[in-house]
């Protein structure tokens, strides 16, 4: 064999073995997941670069329900869930502090999170925040884990397990936490009627009587605001309002709007957890606002100097209506319950 | 025979004619919107402004529609540009991008502050947080918000805050601002808007006597019919 002939079959060779098809051990293998939400909720904003998967909404729940999320870390043993609950709209029913927490629902349309707003961002912002200040993942305890690597590798395509990956999964659960199938979604989609006194209590909602709709405006019952409802008449500098965040002497006294879904369920209310019953929350509109510098004009307009002043029948007729703002299919979902 | 042929060969002249000037408006043109008070740069969130009735006051919120942007020309002839409602929040410094406009001169442009009727409908407009934080209940005649006005004066009592909020279909204002102005190809204009014209011109309004607008129809109406003056042109290419 002329050394020609042995040149052209080791070129051979070499080809052959280019040819091979490379396995990548770390390839995703995912399916979009379709979240369904009313075509009267504001469009849905999600990254390019972590779209909603059904492997990524998974493992974003197995990781929020998880306590190794917190191993080794200042909240040793506890997992998202531990405080928050599905039975409370996953809000947290009561604090070692006696302050309230917001609940953990349609956070995808918000930008600003946390009673005064210390967050901003997108959710996968947010998480990141949580996995490496509130909860300070180890992450070595999840490349270790029997089932995190797999699931990693599924979702995102990564043999790694990083700190952005985590923050992904868990802004994909977060947007999975979508609640809008209450009464008043059905009744908004012409399937449900209401009762005379939720219809009641619906339009004191809804007009100058009450006033809440400027705040608590549909469809998320929220505006994502920050504003001064009169709790208080003297500014506490201990207290972190939204000027601790924002420094302006304007935001005093100042949180952020909670949204009204499943409110029946998110006990304790505002922001120190002060009221217990949504019968106190009308009360507190009703006559105990208190005055104060950068109070919301809305709540001391002509002719509500002094509150709302509705009757007795009035004030049950909004918290009949507030009721309807529960979303039991949300609160009984076995897909957002705990997978362990 | 040859009548035939002229008045066919016209019939395609006009046609040619008119196709051409459809494609004229296909330019886009951007809209700054150039926040003042009597001259003075706006510098939100610090009651350093005062209004016609004198009351010290600071801007903390203005959020509003202009739509129906029409140019006119000097023959009087008029071309609607966009007739899209266009969602505009002054502290994010938005623009405007009106997609289709017309290449000339122009003695007047016109618009409309807030959304006109047929599409003054929740949910007709795109449901956008930023949209969905305007609507207007529909027990109080549905539709969204045209504007919300909002910040603190310093008041008899102390510092207090004010809502001017405006809103259904009859407090829709016509806006026209006659100075004369090009456009050409993926031009840019600034538009003025004196924040104090808000409050007066026809109509004064004092906070200390009202803070609050919303529901109050002649209210609303008056700051309406002040806001044809609120509006300069500023700069055009």
């Amino acid at each position: 064999m002329t050394r020609s002939v042995w040149f052209l079959l080791v070129l051979l060779a070499i080809s052959a073995s280019s040819c091979k098809e490379e396995v990548d051990e770390c390839e995703a293998n995912t399916h979009p997941y379709q979240l369904q939400f009313p075509d009267y909720f504001p469009i849905l904003e999600v990254p390019s670069d972590n779209p909603l998967t059904e492997e990524g909404v998974q493992l974003g729940r197995r990781l929020y329900y998880d306590p190794l999320l917190s191993t080794g870390g200042p909240r040793e043993g506890r997992s998202c869930s531990s405080c928050h609950f599905q039975s409370n709209s996953f809000s947290v029913p009561s604090t070692a502090s006696g302050s309230s927490v917001l609940p953990h629902v349609n956070l995808a349309w918000s930008r600003n999170f946390l009673w005064n707003g210390k967050l901003e961002g997108i959710l996968e912002d947010v998480m990141l925040f949580e996995v490496n200040d509130f909860f300070e993942v180890d992450f070595n305890l999840l490349k270790e884990d029997a089932v995190y690597p797999e699931l990693f590798r599924k979702a995102f395509g990564s043999c790694e397990i990083t700190d952005e990956l985590v923050a992904k999964a868990l802004a994909q659960w977060f947007r999975r936490l979508k609640s809008s199938n209450s009464k008043f979604d059905s009744y908004l989609k012409g399937e449900e009627q209401l009762t005379d006194s939720e219809l009641n209590g619906m339009t004191t909602f809804f007009t100058e009587k009450g006033d809440c709709f400027h705040c608590h405006g549909i469809p998320l019952m929220t505006n994502n605001e920050f504003h001064n409802i009169g709790l208080d008449s003297i500014y506490d500098p201990t207290v972190k309002d939204r000027s601790y965040i924002s420094g302006s002497p304007y935001d005093r006294l100042k949180f952020k709007t909670p949204t009204l879904r499943n409110v029946e369920l998110t006990s304790p209310y505002m922001h120190d957890g002060r009221f217990v019953t949504l019968e106190e929350v009308v009360e507190h509109y009703n006559s105990q606002v208190k005055r104060s510098m950068t109070i919301d004009p809305i709540m001391t307009k002509p002719g509500k100097e002094y509150g709302l002043q509705l009757t007795e029948e009035e004030k049950q007729n909004l918290v009949a209506f507030l009721k309807t703002l529960t979303d039991w299919e949300f609160v009984n979902d076995t897909s957002l319950s705990s997978p362990f | 025979m040859r009548k035939l042929a002229f008045v066919l060969l016209l019939a395609l002249n006009t046609v040619l004619l008119n196709s051409c000037k459809e494609e004229a408006l296909t330019y886009n043109l951007t809209i700054t919107p150039h926040y003042h008070v009597d001259g003075d740069e706006l510098m939100l969130d610090t009651i350093i402004y005062q209004n016609a009735a004198g009351n010290p006051y600071s801007v903390n919120k203005l959020r509003y529609y202009l739509s129906n942007f029409r140019f006119v020309k000097a023959d009087n002839s008029v071309v609607t540009a966009d007739g899209d409602a266009h969602f505009i929040d002054a502290r994010e410094g938005t623009i405007l991008n009106l997609p289709k406009v017309p290449v000339g001169s122009f003695k007047e442009l016109r618009f409309n502050f807030g959304i006109p009727q047929s599409q003054n409908v929740y949910g007709n407009l795109p449901n956008t947080s930023y949209n969905t934080g305007m609507v207007w209940p529909e027990q109080m005649g549905g539709g969204y918000h045209f504007m919300k006005f909002e910040g603190y004066f310093n008041s008899n009592q102390g510092v207090n805050g004010y809502a001017i909020h405006v809103g259904n279909n009859e407090c829709l204002a016509d806006v026209s601002i006659s100075t004369p102005f090009d456009i050409s190809e993926d031009g840019s204009m600034t538009i003025g808007f004196n924040l104090n014209e808000i409050m007066t011109g026809p109509n004064t309004f004092d906070m200390d006597s009202s803070n609050y607008t919303m529901g109050i129809m002649p209210a609303m109406l008056e700051i309406s019919a002040n806001i044809n003056n609120a509006f300069t042109l500023e700069q055009t290419p």
